[in-house]
This record gives C-alpha cells, structure tokens and sequence, in this order.
C-alpha cells in the first residue's frame, strides 16, 4: 500500500522536474506580450531658466498591463521598453537632453495639459527621478524586472525631452501649413521659448500654439513595451523536489519493513556489496 | 486494539493486490494530469486548467468508475468468494476495493495537480489561477479547484458505484454518473439559458444550479463565483464530501447487510 503511495507522490514529482528541465533549455526569454502605451495623460511644457524648452509627457497607469506578471520561483518576468521617433519629424540635432523613464508613484498622476512654471516641473522631474524604476536614452532599450513589490504602486512611463535654446518651430517637425493655424502672432520660424513664454504670462494664442505644439510631439514619441519570460530556478525548487523524494523513500522504506519478500532485489543488493567487501 | 490490528492488516493487504493489477490506469492518469498542469505553469497557461478541470474531470471519472465496477463482476463472476474464502469478510473486502478505486486515485488525483504546483510556484495554491486584472468576477484558487476536483471524483464515484453494487448491474452505475456530470449540468444549462430569456436576469436564473451542489463542486464552483450569486466555499465542498461519505457508508452498509456472493 505504502509503495502505491510513493509511486503516486513520486510520478508528479518526475514530471515536474522534467518540466522544469525542458523549461530551462527551451528559449529561456520568451516574449509574452506587449504592453499597449497609447498616448499621454500628462503633457506639460516649461521653460528653463537658461531659455531651454522642456517638454515632460506622462503615459497612463501602465500596472494594469503587468500586474499578472510577477517573479516567481520559476521563472521572472522582464518589460523591455524603448522610444523611437520618425525620420522627418524631430530635428534629433535639437534635442539637448532625452530621457525615457520608468517611475512608480504612490499616488496617481492627474491628467494635465499646459505649459507649467519650471519650479513646478523641476519638482515633478526630481519626483520622477527620485521614484525612477528603469532609465534610458534615445534609440536604446531599458528594461526591468517585473517584482511583486512594483503592484503596491501606480507605474508610468516619462519622458523628458530638453530642447536648445533657439530650437523653432519647424524644427520640431510642424510644418508651414500647420504653422499658419497659429494666427498672426506666430510662425514657423518662432522659438518655442517664445511661445511658452508667452503662454507662461497668460497669452490665449500662445495657450492654443503650445496645446498644438505638444500634442504633435507627443504624437512622435513612441514607447515600445514588452514583457519578456525568463527561466528563473530557484534552489528552493531543487529543495521542494528532493524533500518528496525523501518522503517517498520513507513511504518505501515503511513498505520494505512491512512485506520484504516484495523487495528481493534489495537482499540481492546486500548480497553484492557482502561478497565485494 | 489487537481485534483492529488484524482486519486493518487484511484489508491493506487485499487494497494491496487489487492495487497490483488496478493502479496501472491511475499511473497513466495521475503522468498525464502532471504533464498538463506542470506545462501550464512553465508556459504560463494556467487558464487552461479551469478548463481541463471543468472538462477533463469528466473522462477521469469514468475511467476511475470503470476500475471500480470490477467488484461487480467479481460479485457476478464468482471471483469474489475466492478471496472471502481467505478469510477476508465482505466488509473488509468492499473496503478494500473503496481503498484502491476510490481513495487512492484520489488521492493521486490531488497529488498530481497540487505537487507540480507545490514545487514550482506555491503561490498559486492561494492565487486566483487567472490573473485576475482582465477577471471582474471572483476566480478560485488553484487550491480550491484542486480540492473541487478530488471531491467530485470522490462524490460521484461512490455514489455511482453504491448503486451499481445495490443493483448489481455496472449500466446503472455508468449511467448514474452520466447524469450527475453529463445530463443534469447539460439540461440545467438548457433551463437556466430559458429562465434568463424570461426573467431577463441571467444570475438570478443560474439558481437552478443549486441542485448540483451536493454532486459537483467543480461546476458549482465555478458557476457560483460571481459576487451576486456567491456560495461560500465551504457549502460547496463540504455538502457534496458529507454525500461522498455517505455513498461510501452505503456500500459498506450495502456490504455488511445484504451482499450476497
């Protein structure tokens, strides 16, 4: 009986490691899904004090989309992110500095689109830095692991673009004919330190150019998501699988005391190592 | 102590040698289960085990009705006075064959699908098995559904073969189980899809489902989930194991009474 007991504990404990085994040479990253980032809730332009445009966009909440993701013993979970803007669009020559992070906040970031004194986005950078998950640049890929702990908070994608200082309006890939809809007050050729500038103190056609404005550039910046499964064998696993095994040798061995004349390989055994000795 | 010392040893020993030509079928079974739910968890496809439980169970409790009905024809066959002739009674006997076509597969049963998951990612013993951000509605754990499952597999088993050993005839055994999994979720599916036309509330309808929970927790589970028709877990799973161990009471009391060799 106690025989029927080890064989049932020791046939899933078998299987289970051969899983694990195939799971381990079988492409040990495997992608599983991508991670839909449309868009930005948050889309803020702000001026230096050193006259550079910045701009800072803040996607949506993308928790919801990893949450059923998290490490395990088995195996980890990696979300491989990465921008990329259109040729033809952004002058790449313009931008001063480009960041693309990943950030986790406790409290949820509100919808937001206008242009912002820099005291208040500097404070907003500095919350970004300070909470950063996973960084990086232009045209490079960054990337995190999915751990249990990241679920206790909401987690967003910014990204930090800092333009030079005479940056204009073409350069940012708004063309002629989209310039014109900015009314006489602005052209093509204006500086985007102007119009915020304007829009800082209060000017409604300012307002309108840089709500144009940010909306085009957010359009350009693309975040590309995936999550990533990598094989993760814990020692724990390795643990767990030989404490049944020890269970099913003691089921055994309560089997062999009860009814030896089952077990007569073991005497041929004892047999072998008493003529050897 | 020494009168139980002597029935248990004869009664683990008969569970023995049905055991020797029986548990080949529960091996198969309990290496399949443990390839299916141990690649689930690999691939990370645990949903697909909601649904072989929900599905599969039913094969598996065929299989396993059909190593039971062998004491049937052992009763018709003769066989049996064979071994009663050892001095086996028929109490110990029958119990014998609930130990090794009831008891053990399911205990092989809850085995192989909790052990993969034991080793490999313990946290989905108490985690809902579907993720449950794209889930509005309450998902079981893999726990209770592995519970569920050996449940069921023990209700309708010995429920079906109690009859089966009353009549004597394995078809009505068979047939009883075909109702229970079969017949009565397919019709009650049938009525609560009409009652819901009626009464244009589809929740409100799968209350007809009641009838199942003394039988299968593996569907009442999963129908009962839902916040606005939920049943509490312990209802689910200690109704239809008090039934289990009354159809096994049956068979013994079936055996001890009126059995005849």
């Amino acid at each position: 009986m106690f025989k029927y007991l080890a064989i049932i504990l020791l046939i899933p404990l078998i299987v289970t490691s051969g899983a694990v085994v195939i799971a381990i040479i079988s492409n040990p990253e495997t992608p599983v899904d991508d991670v839909p980032v449309y868009g930005y809730i948050y889309e803020v332009s702000t001026l230096k004090p050193d006259g550079s445009p910045v701009f800072l966009f803040i996607t949506e909440n993308i928790d919801p989309y990893i949450i059923s993701y998290n490490t395990t013993d088995v195996y980890e979970y990696i979300c491989r992110f990465g921008l990329t803007i259109p040729t033809g669009t952004i002058s790449q020559n313009k931008i001063e500095s480009f960041k693309v992070v990943v950030f986790k906040s406790s409290t949820p970031i509100l919808r937001e689109t206008r242009s912002l004194s820099w005291d208040i986005v500097s404070k907003m950078i500095q919350y970004i830095e300070a909470n950063k998950i996973a960084e990086t640049g232009l045209s490079h890929r960054g990337s995190f692991t999915i751990l249990d702990k990241l679920f206790q908070n909401n987690i967003y994608v910014a990204v930090i673009v800092e333009f030079k200082p005479d940056t204009r309006v073409n350069d940012i890939g708004i063309g002629f004919y989209y310039g014109s809809r900015f009314g006489h007050a602005f052209s093509t050729n204006t500086r985007i330190s102007e119009i915020i500038e304007l829009d800082l103190n209060g000017d409604y056609s300012a307002s309108q150019a840089m709500s144009w404005i940010r909306s085009n550039i957010a359009s350009y910046l693309n975040i590309n998501m995936s999550v990533f499964m990598k094989m993760r064998i814990s020692p724990a696993i390795v643990l767990r699988i030989i404490t049944g095994v020890l269970i099913a040798i003691v089921l055994l061995y309560i089997d062999y005391r009860w009814r030896p004349e089952e077990y007569q390989f073991v005497e041929g055994i004892k047999k072998f190592f008493k003529r050897s000795k | 102590m020494k009168s139980f010392r002597e029935p248990v040893k004869r009664v683990f020993l008969q569970t023995t040698f049905i055991l020797s030509m029986k548990a080949k079928v529960v091996y198969v079974l309990a290496i399949l289960i443990s390839i299916f739910i141990s690649l689930s968890i690999v691939y990370r496809i645990q949903a697909f085990i909601a649904v072989f439980m929900l599905t599969g169970i039913v094969l598996i409790e065929f299989v396993l009705l059909s190593i039971a009905n062998t004491i049937i024809d052992e009763l018709r066959g003769g066989e049996a006075q064979v071994y009663l002739a050892t001095g086996l009674s028929r109490l110990e006997y029958v119990i014998a064959w609930i130990m090794a076509s009831i008891v053990y597969p399911t205990i092989a049963l809850l085995f192989s699908l909790l052990i993969p998951v034991i080793v490999m990612e313990p946290d989905l013993l108490f985690k809902p098995i579907v993720p449950t951000s794209y889930v509005s509605r309450y998902v079981p754990t893999m726990l209770s559904y592995a519970l569920a499952v050996s449940i069921q597999v023990l209700n309708n088993v010995s429920l079906s073969l109690a009859l089966g050993l009353a009549t004597r005839r394995k078809s009505l055994s068979i047939l009883l189980l075909a109702v229970i999994t079969i017949l009565l979720p397919v019709l009650l599916s049938i009525l609560i899809a009409m009652f819901s036309v009626y009464y244009y509330d589809y929740v409100e309808a799968t209350k007809v489902y009641y009838i199942l929970i003394p039988f299968t927790p593996i569907y009442t589970r999963t129908i009962f989930s839902d916040p606005r028709n939920y049943v509490p877990e312990y209802i689910i799973f200690t109704i239809p194991f008090a039934v289990a161990l009354i159809g096994i009471a049956l068979i013994m009391y079936y055996a001890e009474s009126s059995m005849e060799v």
